[in-house]
């Protein structure tokens, strides 16, 4: 698939001379990126696997979401309208995944050095780092667009579907240069010293919005409202970029257009070919600009962040750490994982979007008939489990980026030290996820469900704890490695894997708790086995 | 007594054989210098020592523990600090040393008390809450040192040691170094730095090849090949001045 791009690349090589960057050049940084992209780190002479089985499920997930747009054409005759919402879609879902997930590609600044100190161009630098992003981003596409393609075939007929190709083409250029040019615009007003730190927290917006963005279907409530609808071609057309590209799709695949749909296609061409152009044209400073970046983590740099520094004094941390551990080996893993939780920004990225949608979520779950004026609000017993069980997510997700850090060559101490207690430190990883992200959020969710079913379900509590607590160590167990060992570029779609497991495995725990509920006596017997197990399996991590 | 103990000690990855044969021992209260050209296989010779990779065949005992076997005796009583190695860098210097020593099961007034002592000898002066991210690169080998010396090791591996460092801080790491030998502790150390390794070592291994091409005191050494120090000594045992009479690279072009 790389050799594809990279030859796609080649073939264009006059647009690149064009557009004033060196074709060659282009073809072999490119070529070297994705080499790199493909392969694991190295942590004391031990190559690290490269994620690729959580990355290959994703795709299969994305091309089920564009499966999920052939019902558009159900919905509507005006197969313009429908190609235009798919293409919204497009627009929010990989503008937001190229934000997420390749920000740091565009800031990487280890191969400045290398390629600065050769005779290439900043336009050749910019248009390579471009490149290196929508092959990225074209694998989406592939997915997302690949059934809506065949399904045109045989609704419209093959030029429909070329002119559909073709479009997509535009709305990539449009997607890519839209996000570039914003971060381009930061990159040029924010100060080196505070970017990384607004990047953080812009990366942990967009993710919240972009993982928000998969519910509001479910919140549009009468979909025969959506029944014939024409938004393309009309001046409702302009409201949104997605309905641009359905005027394109509507001029080129020879459907009658009136002039709405011709400003709409003119408008998305344009702001396709501006896009490009202003990144080109403002990306002629842009490896200065990454330099002053990358000096902003130096020693001049470092002593004034230094002086404004954030404090290391926790005590959360202080209070929790003698009340769950020990004072060896658990306490050590204790304290440095919760350091590290509290300060890693890539942690902080990868976990807190999750952790404040999944609540989200969670009340869309509970009270969703309520947002959509269908029903009165009146939770059963089971809206009870699904908020018991829920509370998987505040451990898992955690736990599961706790192995893996930008920083993951330093878990070399892991292995050079001689720890006889190697269990210990799982321990003290474990409580120290409770301590940071599971209580606060357990608290809260037993307290309403004491509160609002009563204080005569506080087996279920107890049940459901032992259950959550049992599922997290098992979880634990089999994605087992070295605290913060991961490389983050290995570790790619982590977060969607354990929604995965959970989804099945803690389902199937729920069920479990609704199934014993029915039968006498085995709601107790139950928890006092699960208790023992637990209680067992912890008395042991914490002798080995 | 032999501390270190090695008899025909082999190690490839993949079809590339590293190290081809070793024989070695080395007494305690030694500084051994441990030399060799890039790739003869010093690093994973270390790494083989401290007890971190056991996929070799020979035999290898440190301490009278045999590596294979026994890996975590030997590191609970080695020092080891790989070349250019990282650390976690959001944490504060005792943050990591807490890390480091508390690992090793040592008590937490205890790493703090030997922290701040090696601090002050390398002279590693910060802000209590600075984080390691914040400093240059000598201050982080600085840190680096120390943690591979809380445990107060009876041997201690160090691999570059000085990369990084300051003059003046090259010369506290020396002193500390030959403070230690003093104290009957045992130093293995590897370095490309020619000078300071003929200064400081009692003794001196050449690896090349992944074979040991000389062994000895620099003295010992020197009267056999006459070389005068020990960068023409290594010069003219690991081949480095064969061919380099033609310059022009360009010449058949």
């Amino acid at each position: 698939m790389n050799k594809l791009f990279v030859w796609l690349v080649g073939l264009l090589a006059p647009v690149w001379t064009r557009l004033g960057a060196d074709p060659r050049a282009l073809k072999l940084i490119l070529a070297a990126k994705l080499k790199m992209d493909d392969r694991g780190g190295l942590v004391m002479q031990k190559r690290q696997g490269n994620g690729k089985g959580a990355e290959y499920m994703m795709y299969v997930f994305v091309l089920l979401f564009g499966l999920f747009f052939l019902t558009l054409f159900s919905m509507t005759d005006d197969y313009a309208t429908a190609v235009g919402i798919g293409y919204c879609v497009w627009v929010c879902y990989l503008g937001l995944l190229l934000i997420t997930e390749m920000s740091e590609n565009l800031f990487d600044q280890r191969d400045l050095y290398v390629l600065l100190s050769r005779p290439i161009s900043g336009v050749t630098l910019s248009l390579s780092r471009m490149l290196h992003i929508a092959v990225f981003a074209s694998k989406f596409a592939l997915c997302l667009g690949v059934p809506t393609f065949v399904g045109l075939i045989f609704m419209a007929g093959p030029w429909a579907a070329f002119a559909y190709f073709l479009t997509s083409v535009v709305a990539m250029i449009m997607i890519l240069t839209g996000t570039l040019v914003l971060y381009l615009v930061l990159l040029q007003n924010v100060p080196p010293e505070r970017l990384k730190k607004v990047l953080g927290y812009f990366q942990i917006v967009a993710t919240f919005i972009l993982f928000m963005s998969y519910q509001l279907p479910s919140l549009m409530g009468d979909v025969k409202a959506m029944e014939n609808i024409s938004l393309v071609d009309t001046p409702w057309g302009f409201a949104f970029p997605g309905l641009w590209l359905g005027g394109l799709y509507k001029l080129l695949s020879g459907t009658p257009i009136g002039p709405w749909g011709i400003g709409q296609a003119v408008l998305a061409f344009g702001a396709a070919a501006a896009g490009l152009w202003f990144y080109i044209n403002q990306s002629r400073g842009y490896a200065d600009r990454l330099l002053d970046l990358k000096g902003a983590g130096s020693e001049a740099g470092a002593s004034k962040e230094s002086k404004s520094g954030e404090s290391t004094k926790s005590p959360v941390r202080d209070a929790l750490g003698p009340l769950l551990t020990a004072p060896n080996q658990e306490r050590t893993s204790f304290n440095f994982h919760w350091n590290v939780m509290a300060r890693d920004m890539t942690f902080k990225q990868r976990v807190l979007p999750s952790l404040v949608y999944l609540p989200v979520l969670l009340a869309i779950s509970v009270f969703r008939d309520v947002f959509k004026g269908e029903e009165a609000f009146a939770p059963a017993e089971g809206t009870m489990l699904l908020l018991l069980y829920f509370l998987m997510w505040m451990i898992v997700i955690p736990l599961g980026q706790t192995k893996v850090s930008e920083n993951y060559r330093a878990s070399w101490i892991f292995e050079a030290t001689a720890n006889a207690y190697p269990e210990r430190i799982n321990y003290g990883q474990l409580m120290a996820v409770l301590g940071m992200f599971f209580f606060p959020m357990a608290i809260l969710v037993y307290a309403v469900v004491l509160g609002y079913w009563g204080i005569g379900y506080w087996l279920d509590v107890v049940l459901a704890l032992g259950n959550t607590l049992f599922f997290s160590m098992l979880y634990n167990r089999v994605d087992q490695s070295h605290p913060f060992s991961r490389a983050k570029e290995d570790s790619k779609f982590k977060n969607f894997l354990p929604f995965l497991v959970v989804g099945s495995l803690g389902t199937a725990f729920g069920f479990a708790h609704w199934a014993v509920r029915w039968i006498p006596y085995v709601l107790p017997a139950a928890t006092v086995v699960v208790w023992a197990v637990l209680l067992g399996w912890l008395w042991w991590m914490r002798k080995r | 007594m032999s501390i270190i103990r090695i008899r025909d000690l082999q190690k490839s990855y993949g079809n590339n054989q590293v190290l081809r044969g070793i024989d070695l021992e080395v007494e305690a209260g030694q500084i051994i210098g441990y030399i060799g050209p890039n790739g003869a296989g010093k690093s994973t010779t270390i790494r083989i020592l401290a007890g971190l990779d056991g996929s070799f065949t020979g035999e290898v005992e440190v301490l009278g523990y045999d590596v294979k076997k026994d890996p975590l005796e030997v590191k609970r009583r080695i020092g080891y600090i790989p070349e250019a190695a990282e650390i976690y860098e959001v944490l504060t210097p005792t943050e990591f040393y807490e890390l480091v020593g508390g690992l090793q099961d040592m008590p937490n007034d205890l790493i703090l008390k030997r922290a701040r002592r090696l601090e002050d000898i390398l002279q590693l002066t910060y802000d209590g809450s600075q984080r390691i991210d914040t400093f240059s690169k000598g201050m982080k080998q600085k840190v680096l040192l120390i943690s591979g010396l809380l445990q107060d090791p009876e041997l201690i591996f160090l691999d570059e040691p000085l990369a990084g460092l300051d003059a003046n801080s090259v010369i506290r790491v020396k002193e500390l170094l030959q403070q230690l030998t003093g104290r009957g502790k045992t130093i293995f150390y590897s370095s490309h730095i020619m000078e300071v390794v003929e200064k400081i070592s009692d003794r001196i291994i050449l690896l090349n090849d992944g074979r040991i091409a000389a062994n000895g005191t620099f003295a010992e050494i020197n009267a056999r090949l006459k070389s005068g120090s020990l960068e023409n000594l290594f010069s003219e045992l690991t081949g480095g001045t064969d061919g380099t009479t033609d310059f022009d690279f360009t010449a058949d072009e």
